[in-house]
């Protein structure tokens, strides 16, 4: 095992610890903390799968933005500790469903199909951040300009939400 | 080198932790969380697949979903203060006002 394997797995496995850590916490702010930590060893396989760019992104915009509005929002919440793991039946049902449906697909994945678990060639994909730019402005210009519409409304959305009076 | 079915099954075991999550947690800030995980789990799938395809387009994919997460972070959150000031709580249960 090359010590490229040995990077992959070892963002893999932690990632999957810490999105358990995050689900099992009972304090909020605990789950925001490992979830930042979660994303980062995200972006770690993002940089591992050539995507430096979109992992540069993901540690700034996720790691930097997202998660300090998630922590601040907590602060300005008085969060009792909710208990959790204790809902009604039914939903206990269809989370028992869900859950062995989606596993069992893994697992079937995993056993069954391995023509798809097999080795193959790797080329060069160039994730720079000159190559993401030259895609973003030449063929997905018109795409670019509505996201940028999309978070302008979001912004203003949030600014009239967050009024005293409403 | 690593296929890209085990990308998959990583991706699968995330989407699934967040599912779960969005099931048996009470409060909204926790289950917005549990959004976050089933994205980053979309994310990586659409990362393994532009490796293996050799193309950016997923890439270009990946920032607008993350341009998206920005968004829906930031409206979704400006509602739950909203709730919270107006009700004093944010347990989705006691949230029933559509219930009549």
């Amino acid at each position: 095992m090359s010590l490229y394997s040995g990077f992959i797995y070892f963002f893999g496995i932690l990632s999957i610890f810490l999105g358990i850590m995050v689900i099992t916490r009972k304090n909020a702010i605990h789950s925001a903390v490992y979830l930042i930590f979660c994303i980062l060893s995200i972006a770690g396989l993002f940089f591992l799968l050539q995507a430096e760019f979109i992992a540069g992104i993901q540690i700034i915009v996720y790691a930097g933005g997202i998660m300090v509005i998630y922590v601040f929002t907590i602060l300005l919440i008085k969060l009792e500790v909710v208990k959790g793991l204790k809902r009604r039946w039914e939903i206990k049902l269809i989370t028992a469903i869900v859950f062995s449906a989606l596993s069992g697909e893994i697992l079937y994945l995993l056993l069954r199909k391995r023509e798809a678990l097999l080795p193959e060639e790797y080329g060069i994909a160039k994730g720079t951040v000159q190559a993401v730019g030259s895609y973003l402005l030449r063929d997905y210009l018109i795409p670019f300009e509505v996201v940028s519409l999309l978070l302008l409304v979001a912004m203003i959305g949030a600014i009239m939400l967050s009024r005293k009076k409403v | 080198m690593i296929p890209i079915g085990y990308y998959l099954i990583l991706s699968g075991i995330l989407f699934t932790l967040g599912i779960i999550a969005f099931f048996i947690k009470k409060d909204l800030i926790t289950m917005f969380m549990s959004i976050e995980i089933m994205l980053n789990s979309a994310n990586l799938a659409f990362i393994a697949f532009s490796r293996n395809l050799l193309s950016i387009n997923g890439q270009i994919v990946v920032f607008f979903i993350i341009t998206l997460a920005a968004a829906e972070a930031c409206l979704g959150l400006a509602i739950i203060l909203l709730i919270f000031r107006q009700r004093k709580t944010i347990r989705s249960e006691e949230i029933n006002l559509m219930k009549g």
